[in-house]
């Protein structure tokens, strides 16, 4: 059982001020309590307890509760900087996951001008709406392949001052961090990698240039987490481990990153509680085809997201890789305790007219998004009304409360969809149909009451609706 | 290889090959690969310009162009150097590739490093999930020639601790008439077979590599074609005489047509060990589920989502059925469509059942077929998200591997590549001891350029 979920308010509790003077926000040194253990809010928003030297030991004390299983590692600096890692717990269900994965996609320094501005362009077009959300890619690696320094500081130049996310630095020569100096301070990246071979060099440059490092060593975990302990006694505490992605020996990655995560989380084992940084980047090296590439590097990306990926190093040039991954990434570190709600609203679905339908539904992300992907399907063009349930699926709204007619002639009067439809006609769904009259008092709009399951819509709006539009154009 | 020293001053080659084959004596024209071995090249400059030069008889002017984009230079001071030459295939007979050392030589070696002892992890299990046949040979009282144990696993997939990886079974689904599928979907499976299950059926197995057939008999739904039972079992037949691996037999959904349906399946094809889904809690179970038994047929019991439930239902199928004879669905929501409630339920109900809860304690199944909703996976987009026939697989492919992480037991396609590409995910996956090449695989984009030919 995970350290956090252990815990009980009153433990932390009793470190707090106890002053309920509201400096955090809270209404009392109970409610941040509270919302400390949810991981909902950070420790440093006691002013007292920073601030107050009698509290130093209750603050050092409460810091080692709440201490995450991953330490937490920031890859670049200000606005443009990542975290990654501070994970508590191994399943979502537990509790929550933090911080999703890093993808950061590689760029050559061999790479001719315009194959540099086409990576470029990929990581900055990349931004797809998913729900409420926007999804992007996260970070550039740079990687050496010319053999020499000088070109690759040149090619860093070039990609920092052409794009605003932190930067990975891939390589294993020592000189490319002689060559970089002071630009790594400047912009921090994330150092890839420190091996058996070069560690003693290359520790040193993260360390006199304050940058994150990643430890490589693959096929044996021991020898991994040694390298990583000794490079932190000389006083480097941003470590990241890489067991290795073995394309054709991927169950090995898979299988240390969780005994990793297990060891940290559930046995409070310190030595292990690295952020995995890891690439998919050597499928490219096979000699497959390149579709094939292009799909199997997602597979990879895939599978080491579930399993405890803090950051991917990814090649594909192409963004169809990327899609399935950031939307399994998306929903995979989605917080589990509050059910992911869309912003209420009129959507239109298709090209809507004067004489489609109006159909209601709530604002349940996974309700929204079935009964839209059930619409496009069947090629059905309406408008939606999608109201504030907060997050609760329709029949659970109509139990609890929550589907309100009143919130339904509010959202009518807001959208200004009286002016867009010709009609008023509400279609409500069959959930909650007895909710009919009573909207009808609210809105003063007729309801017509829609099937229970979002996949009879279409059918049902080219069936009933079709009729009813023809007695109204009839009628007028 | 070539062990030789030689002294060459002052160093003019035309190319690599040249110069190599000056150094070893031999004629290397049609050599593909070199590999220089404890080399020592001692030299003021080496300059290497890599640019495609066609491998022919020496030019007139043997000068050497510089051009600043194409080339990498290297400056070798006393230093070892170590080059590697590779012709790639697609280039045939063009100058190789000359790929510089990334990876450093000569540094001063590491100091030793204090082995720290790496805690076994205090995992262990009490529970493990029950196995379920599916499919009779001949001697077992059915026609088929390969069966399949479902379950048997003792721990969670390539969790903390022993065990091995659980490999899935993999089914693609047939449908008993006409239905709208996605284009990338109907391309790949071929249009002149998608009404005619047995041919389709053949084909999965056949071409595409299906370890078994899920045949839905939606016709049956009572708001599609109404196809009665006794009419419905004739597709059933076919199949079964089209294909010799195990069948999945899906119903309408609709509980009451469904036991009607379940109960003519059962008896008309007793024996053959069939896997018969869905069995819901809203379906009269002591009507239908003695015919099954009966049939010796085993039964997916299947809710939404609902732990509790799953619970629920598969306590009531113990009234008439063992244990070996249930699988459960919990209902596998495609990536970005709810995947996370899906995932998180599937997940929490493996963990109870290797922490010993028996009511969990089934084999799994899962729809990939699911993610074929997403409108990302058959929607034509802007062409910068790529076209929907990679687009389209992918999204059920993950879908899949996201179920194969749980180690779902039976996994449930549509598109052929689904198939193809987790059977193969799932031969990776299975290794968990490297061997020294697959740590050399991995370093390999470390020491070389990457080159994408598309």
């Amino acid at each position: 059982m995970p350290r956090i979920t252990k815990l009980t308010p009153i433990q932390i509790y009793r470190l707090l001020p106890k002053t309920n003077c509201k400096a955090c926000g809270e209404e009392s040194c109970m409610a941040f309590a509270i919302k400390l253990l949810n991981l909902q809010t950070s420790i440093e928003k006691c002013k007292p307890l920073i601030e107050n030297p009698k509290y130093r030991k209750n603050y050092e004390e409460l810091k080692k509760l709440l201490r995450p299983a991953i330490r937490e590692i920031v890859i670049g600096r200000d606005e443009k900087s990542v975290k990654i890692g501070g994970e508590y717990v191994m399943h979502r269900h537990e509790l929550t996951f933090m911080r999703k994965t890093v993808i950061a996609v590689t760029i050559e320094d061999t790479m001719k001008q315009e194959t540099i501005d086409s990576r470029l362009d990929l990581v900055k077009k990349f931004r797809f709406e998913y729900l409420d959300k926007v999804l992007t890619l996260d970070a550039v690696a740079v990687k050496y392949s010319s053999g020499d320094p000088e070109r690759f500081v040149k090619v860093f130049e070039y990609v920092r001052s052409r794009i605003n996310k932190p930067l990975v630095v891939v390589s294993l020569h020592p000189k490319v961090y002689e060559k970089l100096g002071d630009l790594l301070k400047e912009e921090r990246p994330l150092i890839y990698a420190a091996t058996r071979e070069n560690w003693h060099i290359i520790s040193d440059y993260a360390k006199k240039f304050d940058c994150p490092l990643t430890v490589l060593h693959e096929g044996d975990p021991k020898y991994l987490i040694s390298l990583a302990n000794a490079i932190r006694k000389r006083g480097i505490e941003d470590i990241c481990i890489d067991p290795g992605a073995m394309p054709r020996c991927l169950g090995y990655a898979v299988k240390t990153a969780t005994t990793f995560r297990w060891l940290a989380c559930n046995e409070d084992c310190e030595l292990v509680g690295y952020p995995i940084v890891t690439s998919t980047v050597p499928i490219w090296m096979s000699d497959l085809e390149y579709n094939m590439k292009l799909i199997l590097e997602a597979c990879l990306a895939s599978v080491l997201i579930i399993r405890y990926a803090s950051l991917l190093i990814m090649y594909s040039p192409e963004a169809v890789t990327y899609l399935p991954v950031t939307v399994l990434r998306e929903n995979y570190y989605s917080d589990p305790r509050r059910p992911t709600t869309i912003q209420p609203g009129l959507k239109e679905i298709g090209r809507p007219n004067e004489l489609s339908p109006v159909l209601v539904t709530c604002n349940y992300a996974l309700t929204y998004s079935i009964v839209t992907s059930d619409l496009e399907k069947g090629k059905v063009d309406a408008y939606l009304l999608v109201i504030d349930t907060e997050g609760y699926a329709v029949d659970v709204s109509v139990a609890a409360d929550k589907f309100r007619p009143e919130k339904i002639a509010e959202l009518i009067k807001e959208t200004g969809i009286e002016g867009k439809v010709k009609h008023r006609y509400l279609v409500i769904p069959g959930k909650a149909a007895k909710l009919a009259g009573s909207i009808e008092e609210a809105t003063g709009w007729k309801v017509i009451v829609g099937p229970v399951d979002s996949s009879d819509l279409p059918n049902f709006i080219e069936k009933q609706w079709k009729k009813l539009v023809e007695g109204l154009q009839s009628g007028s | 290889m070539v062990e030789k020293k030689v002294k060459v001053n002052p160093l003019t080659f035309l190319n690599l090959y040249s110069l190599l084959s000056f150094i070893t004596g031999e004629d290397l024209t049609n050599v593909r690969e070199i590999e220089l071995r404890d080399v020592e090249v001692e030299i003021d400059k080496l300059e290497i310009v890599i640019r495609p030069v066609r491998l022919v008889r020496p030019q007139p002017k043997p000068k050497v162009e510089e051009k600043p984009r194409e080339e990498a230079k290297v400056e070798a001071k006393p230093e070892a150097v170590s080059i590697e030459v590779k012709p790639t295939v697609e280039e045939k007979r063009e100058l190789p590739k000359i790929e510089v050392e990334l990876v450093p030589i000569g540094l001063p070696p590491a100091p030793e490093i204090e082995l720290v002892e790496l805690p076994q992890p205090k995992v262990s299990w009490k529970g493990k999930i029950n196995t379920v046949k599916v499919g009779a040979t001949r001697e077992e009282g059915g026609t088929r020639e390969v069966v399949y144990i479902l379950g048997g696993q003792k721990a969670p997939q390539l969790y903390a601790g022993p065990h091995e990886f659980h490999k899935p079974v993999m089914t693609m689904d047939v449908f008993d008439m006409k239905i709208p599928l996605p284009r990338a979907v109907k391309m790949m499976v071929g249009e002149d077979v998608l009404d005619n299950p047995p041919e389709w059926a053949k084909r999965c197995v056949e071409k595409f590599g299906a370890d078994m057939i899920s045949l839905h008999l939606i016709s049956t739904d009572p708001k599609i074609k109404d196809t009665p039972p006794k009419e419905a079992v004739k597709v059933v037949e076919e199949v079964l005489q089209a294909v010799k691996v195990p069948l999945f037999i899906g119903g309408s959904g609709n509980p009451k047509k469904d036991t009607e349906l379940f109960k003519e399946i059962s008896e008309r094809f007793a024996g053959e060990r069939l896997l018969l889904s869905p069995v819901t809690l809203d379906m009269k179970l002591d009507e239908v589920i003695p015919a099954i038994k009966k049939g010796g047929h085993a039964v997916v019991a299947s809710v939404t989502m609902n732990i509790d439930q799953a619970r629920q239902l598969t306590r009531k199928l113990l009234t008439w059925l063992t244990p070996n004879d249930i699988a459960i669905d919990l209902y596998a929501a495609g990536i970005g469509y709810g995947w996370e409630y899906a995932f998180s339920a599937m997940e929490r109900a493996r963990l109870a059942a290797f922490s010993g809860d028996t009511e969990l304690q089934y084999p799994a199944i899962g729809a990939a077929s699911n993610a074929w909703g997403a409108r990302e996976a058959w929607m034509k987009m802007d062409p910068f998200w790529g076209p929907r026939e990679i687009r389209g697989p992918l999204w059920e492919i993950i879908t899949a591997l996201s179920l194969v992480m749980i180690g779902i037991d039976l996994i449930l396609s549509l598109h052929p590549l689904t198939v193809k590409v987790v059977k193969d995910v799932c031969e990776r996956l299975s290794c968990v001891a490297p061997s020294k090449d697959d740590v050399d695989d991995y370093r390999s984009w470390l020491s070389k350029p990457i080159t994408v030919e598309v």
